[in-house]
């Protein structure tokens, strides 16, 4: 990376600003006479500052589920602050009855067991869960909104003023006269003088002292770029203080440590959705995406906290354990002195103060809670969770059909072709090369008919050619402006692939609808319901635009400007695309995108990838901890390209990244186009055989894996987790990031070395562990075992029940019918429960009832599946096979009386049966003696 | 029989008991497809997909039986021509469909094969004879190489050996002359000693001995002044001026100007002889060493470059119209100085002429000499490429195919190189060996192209198969810098194989 590029807090105005900011002073506190419930679940309060005389309205709000929300902004704000509310489920959030009694220093916001107390002065929010702290917030006195000003009035009123004062205008600040450059003549002369006494009084109606103006970063510059930032800074600040906590985890996207990283001696975190060449690892420098999202962890409950903002955001964390400041604020309601506690300092350049606290207690519940207000994962079609075969460029169509008949060839299961950006005529999406692609439809269908889909690239830069329709449709679009406007008014352009384009302005409703019209069969020639999209360069990627994006006074619909909304820019994208195949199938078949960018609420449309990695072991070692980052923050579908995208993977590595990589959310392969093929077969028959049976387990497992997905769809729990999700009493799991559960009964811990023959694996307790390959009974501890090149660790808890498929087809799609084999893993007391959900895969006929979601349940000797409450009816196909791990002994079995076939084997300590004759998908029970 | 199992193994399926092939497990034969994997092997399911690794046989009566892996049976997709693997009223037969086409395509494949083998006997055969010349002419030009290094050797010592009195005797003959001339300069400057007096005394105007600055400058300023105006103005500011001095720089440009005119003059005799009497430059140049004359000449190139094979007649006429111009531009060139011509005294004289032959003698040994050698260096290296077990690609080498597509011209020239649009794209390598260890003839590598713009070196893989013709059949880059060709040539084409034979196949 070329880190030049890129500013550090210090080039960012409001960063430099906010991080400065001493602790401890506030200045700002309630007014106890503002204190008021505003209806049964909310309660505001006007809070105000001892030096410069803006008032804020701070609103509390409880929502369902122990869930607080926190918004602040201007009394009277000159403008709206920008409020990503599309970030938001489409459940409407539902409130939480709470009651207010005050006390002289402090007011009382009681709800359930819990209670947020209001400090007035200096101002201070403690959440309690229960009896006990667990958030503080300005506990630190770095809350600060930087009020709205108007420039226009600024200059001619500010500007009389400083005329009076003269030959003191100058001293007040370089930054100060920049913006005043136009008008020199009231600026006055040069000559040095004293600040008169009397400026702060003179200032009264403006309530803010020439200094402070002065002070303010109305312009700024970076490399060549400038931001004219005409409506000057407005940013917001806020610490919040983990009380009790040992851990921080969140804040995606970075490529960094899972367990967040104290930045006392670092940039803060950034969050600013960027493209970023060959990323370093290990720094919290910016990347793709942005969820401003932390989980606080102890041994003892969790708390999530969402930050919603869509600004440049950046967030400092320290983790104590000191007698410190805050400890003595604290001590008083602290039993011990002596307490782990995370400080985190937010930081964005606009937008709403908009703070959500999900007090938990365990993972899961703020999980839940999360869930409730942002929603749940997207429920993808069967191939998306399938296996993705892409290359920046699969050249033409006898190249694609050439890849499509190898894997057919070599007996690898495959669901998606991806094309890339050349595919296209000139770079312009939507379009083909017709030399290359002289028969798209023709490619589409001979896919198709084995049950394969394609994916092709579509970005939201559109080249200016005014010969071409779309560029030109959009241009003179009558109902709304569809290209993203520059400062001045005009259509922005800058550089991309095409060469000059313009931007879709996805923020816009209109300018979406349009876009999403663009999918329709007849627009989009040359495609077919097998094709997909996938959005790239969506941060947006502008290559001669400051830090290769979008100049922040570039202005979108609403008249917002780039600043506001630049983090969730790419997730409108997303879901735009995402809109239009829903519109292309008239919402009856799932859509399936893949973005770069992301923000809250992606989740809700579509996966993404971690972009741009290399083919080096130090970035397969990252995938981990990013892709659980993602996962923590409330995006389970995502991963990480196989192989490493750019150079080119030595073969082990190829193989240890796909035995990885199948076990991850998103499994998709991708390559540079400066780097050699690497199609499974093109490393010798062993190679080859290593990486056949890596997706053979993927495709067994899908079963499983579309069961955690659709759990996902409900309560957006996480599929790729880290160990102390489900194990949070175990502290000793808090950094561990190179093992992961799959789903809530797989656990996975791959080989991430070079050369590995002797492996450390963790394994959580209290519960035993069976080898899936093996079926070899582990009890928690750490174990070693040895390995060689075809060693895939992966081990299914005891005490669950998972489904499998053992026949594994070209593709997903042909494996529909196909018969499941369960795998009973008993827990010590001989029990195991597991879950099973079944649909048609691609559909949303689940919407209409059509899809059976049955529980499993071993105990007292008794298998049984019954229907989950809340399922409805698909037929299934059969069990063909029943494996129950953790037997001493052999069991006979019998299914209404009918003894079944079964067999023991001795050394797996297994039983399994053959053939028992039930459907997954009806209610039945099986006994054994 | 049971579903997809293969006629020939009819037997075992008979009887009441089922083993797996591996013989590991007995079953009743009801556990034969009955849709549950019971073998480690697979073998209890051959019409089923339960087993991952079991195979399935399509019968494909009127075409040819075939095995497909179990995870294709009863997956929706034809397989089997006969549809056997699907269920029943699922797929159409086309067996017999495809058992036609099958048998044309092979027939019109064969008949190429056939015409192919032909001339590939035709290759082998001048491959074949093209080698047995190499390997005569490696004989004989190893042979002569011997002789001339022979001769070469005598030749060079007896050069060395006259070399020595030569040289000394000429170093001897130089000083001498070189004193003679510096004496005949110093007498020559004397002479002109009178003549700078009395310019002298044109200086000195007021004749009172003494040269006064306004005299030197105005007698610089006229126009019939031996001294420049420039040196003048150099001495006045350079203050003091010292009659010696003075006297020197007269003496100085009195010499130069007689030196000039002579020099002038000499070059008109000599022009006026040139005129009258031309020498052939034919006649002077010795004539170089006459192009081998061999058809294969522009093969022979180094590195796998092709050298450009000049014609003869060409070469002479440009040669000497180049030599031509370049002299006459050279006498043109009057400022050229007048050449130190030295004279010997006879004795010197002739052992300078001693060696100078000698050396003439070497020289001619050594061109003969690094002819040869170069010669047989060539043919050796030729000698050295693979050109397939039979000599059948030899006749491909000196000639290119250019394959055309949309955006592309993609040339090969086999065992030299390979290029796309005049962009060398690799220089012949190797044979690629095949998964076995063997070269089978049909794959060529061409290595070390042109390197990519911050990427690697382009290359070239070449798969040869059986063509009527030789022509690049498809040419693409499946990954950046990395080319692909499918070739045709004769050269790749087998003996057909027996009629009947294909037909039993059938």
């Amino acid at each position: 990376v070329n880190r030049n590029n890129f500013k550090t807090c210090d080039q960012s105005g409001f960063c430099k600003r906010l991080r400065g900011m001493e602790p401890n002073k506030s200045g700002y506190y309630a007014d106890p006479g503002t204190v008021a419930q505003l209806n049964s679940s909310s309660v505001s309060f006007t809070v105000k500052h001892e030096v410069d005389k803006y008032e804020h309205s701070v609103v509390l709000r409880v929502l369902k589920d122990n869930t607080v929300r926190l918004t602040a902004q201007e009394r009277e704000p000159v403008r709206p602050r920008y409020s990503p509310v599309d970030s938001f489920g489409d459940a409407p959030l539902q409130d939480q009855s709470c009651t207010l009694s005050k006390s002289a220093q402090t007011a009382t916001l009681s709800f359930s067991s819990n209670k947020v107390v209001l400090t007035y002065n200096p101002l201070r929010l403690d959440v309690y869960a229960g009896e006990e702290l667990v958030a503080s917030v300005n506990a630190r006195g770095l809350f600060h909104v930087e009020t709205q000003l108007l420039k226009p009035s600024l200059i001619s009123r500010v500007g009389q003023k400083l005329s009076d004062l003269g030959s003191q205008a100058l001293s007040l600040g370089s930054k100060f006269i920049k913006s005043f450059k136009s008008k020199p003549s009231k600026v006055g002369g040069e000559e040095e003088g004293d600040k008169p006494e009397e400026e702060k009084n003179e200032d009264d109606d403006l309530g803010i002292s020439a200094e402070e103006i002065a002070k303010m970063d109305w312009e700024e510059s970076f490399n060549s770029h400038h931001d004219s930032n005409p409506r000057g800074p407005r940013a917001i600040s806020l610490d919040v203080t983990f009380v009790g906590f040992d851990k921080l985890y969140g804040l995606p996207e970075h490529a960094d440590t899972l367990a967040l990283k104290g930045t006392g001696n670092t940039d803060p975190y950034r969050l600013y959705n960027l493209d970023v060449f060959e990323y370093e690892l290990d720094n919290p420098m910016a990347l793709y995406g942005a969820i401003p999202y932390v989980h606080a962890l102890s041994a003892k409950r969790s708390v999530g906290m969402m930050w919603l903002n869509a600004a440049e955001t950046w967030v400092d964390i320290n983790y104590s354990n000191e007698k410190s400041i805050v400890g003595r604020v604290l001590s008083s309601i602290l039993s011990s002195d002596e307490v782990n506690r995370v400080d985190t300092h937010f930081m964005s350049e606009s937008g709403l103060l908009d703070l959500f606290l999900f007090l938990g207690p365990t993972p899961k519940d703020v999980t839940k809670q999360y869930s409730n207000v942002f929603g749940p994962s997207y429920l993808p079609p069967m191939f998306a969770i399938s296996y993705h075969q892409c290359r920046w460029n699969y050249n033409d169509q006898n190249d694609v059909l050439g890849v499509d008949s190898n894997f057919d060839k070599y007996d690898i299961p495959m669901d998606v072709i991806w094309l890339d950006i050349e595919h296209t005529n000139g770079k312009r999406y939507f379009s083909w090369d017709g030399r290359k692609f002289p028969d798209s439809k023709a490619m589409l269908s001979a896919l198709a008919d084995k049950g394969r889909n394609m994916v092709t690239i579509i970005d939201p830069h559109i080249k200016v050619d005014k010969s071409w329709d779309l560029y030109s449709a959009g241009r003179d679009h009558v109902s709304c402006g569809i290209y993203v406007k520059n400062k001045d008014g005009g259509n922005f352009e800058g550089h991309c692939w095409p060469g000059t384009s313009s931007w879709v302005d996805y923020t816009s409703p209109c300018a979406r609808q349009w876009w999403a019209e663009q999918f329709a069969y007849d627009k989009y020639q040359g495609s077919s319901p097998t094709l997909f999209t996938w959005n790239d360069m969506n941060e947006p990627s502008v290559f001669n635009g400051p830090e290769v994006s979008m100049p922040k006074d570039n202005l979108h619909a609403e008249n917002w400007e780039h600043r506001d909304v630049h983090n969730i820019y790419g997730y409108y994208m997303h879901r735009a695309t995402r809109d239009g195949q829903l519109y292309r199938s008239q919402n009856t078949a799932r859509p399936f995108v893949l973005s770069r960018a992301f923000f809250v609420g992606s989740h809700r449309v579509g996966p993404i990838w971690t972009g741009d990695n290399h083919a080096s072991w130090e970035h397969l070692r990252m995938s981990i901890p990013m892709l659980l980052s993602l996962n923590v923050a409330g995006y389970p579908f995502v991963g990480a390209d196989v192989g490493g995208f750019f150079g080119n993977p030595p073969t082990e590595l190829l193989v240890r990244w796909y035995q990885v990589g199948v076990l991850q959310p998103f499994l998709r392969a991708h390559a540079h186009i400066d780097t050699r093929r690497r199609e499974p077969w093109l490393f010798g028959e062993e190679n080859t055989a290593l990486i056949r049976d890596a997706l053979i387990l993927r495709y067994q497992l899908l079963p499983y894996i579309y069961t955690q997905f659709y759990k996902a769809s409900i309560d957006n729990s996480p599929i790729m987790r880290p160990l102390w999700y489900d194990h949070p009493e175990d502290t000793s799991l808090y950094t561990n990031q190179v093992e992961f559960q799959l789903g809530d009964s797989l656990l996975s811990s791959p080989v991430l070395e070079s050369n590995e023959k002797s492996h450390v694996i963790v394994l959580p307790g209290p519960q035993v562990w069976y080898d899936y390959h093996s079926y070899t009974k582990y009890s928690a501890g750490t174990i070693h075992i040895p390995v060689k090149l075809s060693s895939i660790p992966l081990y299914i808890k005891g005490g669950s029940i998972i489904a499998t498929k053992m026949r594994v087809r070209r593709s997903s799609q042909l494996m529909e019918s196909d018969p499941y084999t369960l795998i009973v893993a008993l827990s010590t007391q001989g029990e195991a429960k597991g879950e099973a959900y079944i649909d048609d895969g691609k559909s949303f006929e689940y919407k209409n009832n059509k899809f059976s979601h049955q529980l499993l349940d071993f105990a007292s000797n008794k298998l049984s599946c019954r229907r989950a409450a809340n399922s409805g009816q698909y037929d299934s196909p059969a069990v063909e096979r029943i494996i129950i791990l953790g037997l001493d002994s052999p069991l006979s079995a019998s299914l209404n009386g009918s003894p079944l076939v079964s067999t023991f084997d001795k050394t797996k300590k297994s039983v399994t049966i053959k053939k028992p004759n039930v459907v997954l998908s009806e209610e039945w029970s099986i006994d054994f003696l | 029989l049971p579903r997809g199992a293969n006629p020939k193994q009819a037997n075992l399926y008979k009887g009441s008991q089922f083993q797996c092939a591996d013989g590991s497990q007995s079953f009743p034969m009801e556990y034969v497809n009955d849709d549950y994997c019971d073998c480690q092997d697979g073998s209890d399911e051959p019409g089923t997909s339960a087993c991952p690794n079991g195979s399935f046989f399509c019968i494909n009566k009127q075409f040819k039986g075939q095995y497909i892996s179990s995870s294709r049976v009863d997956d929706g997709i034809c397989d089997c021509c006969d549809g056997s693997d699907e269920v029943s009223g699922h797929c159409v037969n086309n067996c017999k469909e495809l058992g036609a086409h099958i048998a044309e395509e092979a027939k019109k494949i064969r008949r190429e094969q056939a015409i192919g083998f032909q001339t590939r006997l035709g290759y082998v055969a001048d491959g074949k004879a093209a080698k047995a010349r190499r390997d005569q002419d490696i004989a004989v030009f190893a042979a002569e190489h011997e002789k001339l290094k022979q001769e070469l050797d005598e030749r060079k010592a007896y050069k060395e050996q006259v070399e020595g009195p030569a040289k000394e005797a000429k170093e001897a003959a130089k000083v001498e002359q070189e004193k003679i001339e510096a004496e005949k300069k110093a007498a020559e400057k004397e002479k002109t000693k009178a003549a700078a007096e009395l310019e002298l005394g044109r200086i000195d105007k007021d004749t009172d001995g003494v040269i006064s600055p306004d005299e030197l400058l105005e007698y610089g300023k006229s126009e019939d002044a031996i001294l420049p105006y420039d040196d003048v103005t150099f001495l006045v500011e350079g203050g003091e001026i010292e009659t010696a001095t003075l006297v020197d720089m007269i003496q100085t440009q009195l010499l130069s100007r007689k030196t000039e005119k002579e020099r002038v003059e000499a070059e008109e005799k000599k022009k006026e002889e040139k005129r009258a009497k031309k020498p052939k430059l034919r006649d002077i140049v010795p004539t170089p060493p006459a192009p081998v004359e061999d058809d294969e000449e522009d093969l022979w190139g180094e590195d796998g470059k092709k050298i450009e094979k000049q014609p003869v007649d060409d070469f002479d006429d440009d040669f000497y119209e180049d030599m031509d111009d370049e002299e006459d531009e050279e006498e043109d060139d009057s400022v050229a100085p007048v050449r130190n011509t030295v004279s010997y005294d006879p004795e010197t004289q002739k052992l300078i002429d001693v060696f100078e032959e000698a050396e003439t003698l070497y020289n001619e040994a050594k061109n003969r000499h690094d002819g040869v050698k170069r010669q047989l260096d060539d043919v050796k290296k030729l000698n050295n490429i693979d050109f397939g077990a039979e000599e059948e690609f030899f006749v491909l080498k000196g000639q290119c195919f250019e394959k055309r597509d949309e955006q592309y011209t993609y040339k090969l020239c086999p065992f030299d190189r390979s290029d796309q649009d005049g962009t060398n794209i690799g220089r012949w390598d190797s044979w690629e060996l095949g998964a076995d260890g063997v070269n089978h003839y049909n794959v060529m590598m061409y290595n070390k192209g042109n390197s990519c713009w911050q990427g690697p070196q382009r290359s070239t893989r070449v798969e040869v198969i059986c063509g009527q013709e030789n022509q690049i059949i498809s040419a693409s880059e499946p990954a950046k810098c990395e080319y692909a060709y499918v070739f045709a040539t004769p050269a790749a084409c087998t003996k057909v194989q027996d009629e009947t034979e294909i037909h039993d196949e059938l």
